[in-house]
């Protein structure tokens, strides 16, 4: 039993190891991509700043190191989880060619084995942005930060189940590229990067369900305020709940997986 | 080895209109892939698993190898469930689809070896070894360090081969091992595996359309059309039955292209005509004793009608005996 846990730790890091060796053997796109994702991320903080400096610091109670902490912790989560994990990101693709054939025959954990088949070099910007912010943002606290390190990773794991829902969708719907951009990258970090006040109630209940919002961002950063012991808990249960739910969902619905022989086509 | 009974998978499919309306309008149709399909593999064995296009090849290998939920039926590899059990078969097989790679492409060979060596749990000291046995054994010292992107089909396909042997798997899944490839490679593929066969009686299930291969690798051939097996029988004997029949090429002195045969001839050309003759039905010399009376016979060459030419026929008619290929 620790042996195969051993070896299947062992065997995730080398594939993580190699993943990442395929992806930097273009190293030049590697850098350019993540100077333009820091870039890309800066000009929002900087938005914020003007805002804030014309509203004399303060919004409705929102200050500017709110924002930080916005645009630190969901960042974070998401870099990490495209940088590491993106081959969850890749299960709707893999599902309509035919590509989890290969996942299926080989003999480690389906979900791990095929987390680290991919590896989003852009989201490396978006990791170290969040990283860094959030260090900011912690004003130099290491306790605070270490906190914050721990909702980070909370985030990840909050983010890959969501990236498994929504993909694996694709065996019952076919080709979902385009809802699952929408449903990540419009609704999950929109909802995330926002301050938790300005939304109405029905975005509030969908934050605590379909769109896991509050706890990658918000709930976190009520946390890092002012500690709770009961959000804690609570967040650390949803985490396992999402987790658990991604994994049902996932191998429930290989059940009907049909494989594939896939050639190049027009599609 | 592989134990297979009442086996059935049954797809769904959308039938859709022509043109715009089959935006809108579709309906669901059961398609059956595969048909109560009972098969028997022993160890050590190497098997043609062959049909047409959309027969249930792969359908069926999916199966034996848990990619497909059988919709009904049993399976055992190597003692085990490949649905329930699939971890544990993993270990123990070794597939490989032509049509897909399981190299990383922007990784020379060595580290996907590397990775696998991990993935099958083998101990560093013994992964060592066993890749220099297989770089011997597919002369792969000048490839295995440059980058799968920047090898040949034919590279990377001896290459593929490589990946699934390092855990040794007890059977090997192969689809269309030989596809794209050029008859030096094909001959070097070939080769291996039966090599591999030979030193570990490793059990070899094997689909191709290249029938090279077949003649060349397999004991025995499994023909499926339509889902359902319609010839489960030893190479030898698909040649006995089906193979009794020649075509004799008959070189006369003379032109031969005004004079009327009565036996039907194939060919005509000038003074040389070919015939096929039936071995179970006329003796050989009965034959040259009638086509020699035509004209004085200069040479004469028989050789038996093409596995190929047989297959074809068995595709087309089933599994009645064919009578004129």
């Amino acid at each position: 039993m620790l042996m195969g846990v051993k070896n299947t730790i062992n065997f995730f890091i080398l594939s993580l190891k190699y993943n990442i060796k395929s992806s930097l053997e273009y190293k030049k796109s590697f850098i350019v991509q993540s100077i333009f994702m820091i870039l890309n991320n800066g000009f929002f903080l900087i938005f914020w700043a003007v805002v804030f400096q014309t509203n004399e610091g303060q919004i409705n109670g929102i200050e500017m190191n709110d924002i930080l902490y916005l645009w630190s912790l969901p960042v974070a989560s998401w870099g990490i989880a495209n940088f590491f994990f993106g081959g969850f990101r890749e299960i709707n693709r893999y599902v309509l060619t035919g590509g989890l054939d290969t996942y299926i025959l080989q003999p480690k954990n389906m979900l791990l084995n095929l987390a680290t088949s991919k590896c989003d070099f852009g989201a490396f910007g978006d990791m170290m942005y969040g990283l860094v912010v959030g260090w900011i943002a912690c004003g130099g606290s290491i306790w605070q930060y270490t906190q914050l390190l721990f909702y980070t990773i909370l985030g990840t794991i909050i983010t890959c189940a969501t990236f498994v829902m929504v993909r694996i969708i694709s065996i019952w719907l076919g080709e979902i590229e385009q809802v699952a951009h929408i449903y990540e990258n419009t609704l999950l970090i929109t909802l995330c990067n926002y301050p938790f006040e300005i939304f109405g109630g029905f975005m509030k209940f969908i934050m605590f369900t379909v769109v896991p919002a509050a706890y990658i961002s918000h709930l976190p950063i009520k946390l890092l305020g002012k500690f709770d012991g009961r959000i804690f808990l609570w967040i650390c249960l949803m985490t396992v709940v999402y987790t658990m739910m991604a994994i049902i969902i996932f191998y429930q619905s290989l059940k009907r997986y049909e494989s594939g022989n896939h050639i190049a086509m027009k599609e | 080895m592989i134990q297979v009974n009442n086996l059935n998978k049954v797809f769904t499919k959308k039938i859709k209109k022509p043109g715009i309306k089959g935006i809108f309008f579709s309906k669901k149709q059961e398609y059956q892939a595969v048909s109560n399909i009972h098969l028997t593999v022993k160890k050590g064995e190497i098997v043609a698993f062959v049909g047409p296009n959309g027969a249930g090849k792969s359908t069926t290998i999916k199966m034996l190898t848990g990619i497909l939920h059988p919709t009904s039926g049993e399976i055992l590899v190597a003692g085990l469930n490949p649905v329930k059990e699939r971890k544990k078969l993993a270990y123990r097989i070794g597939c490989m689809f032509g049509q897909k790679s399981s190299l990383w492409m922007h990784l020379p060979a060595i580290d996907t070896y590397q990775l696998y060596g991990a993935m099958y749990d083998i101990p560093k000291k013994e992964l060592a070894v066993r890749i220099q046995e297989i770089v011997e054994m597919f002369d792969l010292q000048d490839i295995i360090h440059i980058p799968v992107r920047k090898l040949s089909l034919g590279q990377r396909m001896i290459c593929e081969i490589g990946a699934i042997m390092l855990h040794k798997p007890e059977i090997l899944f192969l689809d269309e091992p030989t596809i794209g490839l050029d008859i030096v490679v094909k001959e070097k593929v070939r080769n291996a595996i039966l090599k591999i066969n030979q030193q570990n009686q490793t059990t070899i299930f094997l689909t191709s359309h290249d029938l090279g291969d077949i003649e060349r690798l397999c004991d025995r051939i499994i023909i499926i059309d339509h889902g359902v097996i319609i010839k489960d029988e030893s190479l030898e004997h698909l040649k006995k039955e089906y193979l009794t029949e020649k075509f004799i090429t008959i070189l006369y002195e003379d032109n031969m292209e005004d004079v009327t045969f009565d036996y039907p001839v194939v060919m005509r050309e000038k003074n040389k005509i070919v015939i096929k003759i039936d071995t179970e039905k006329n003796t050989m010399s009965s034959i040259l004793e009638k086509f020699m009376q035509y004209g004085n016979v200069i040479d004469l060459e028989a050789i038996p009608v093409p596995l190929e030419e047989v297959i074809y026929d068995i595709y087309t008619r089933g599994d009645e005996k064919c009578e004129n290929i």
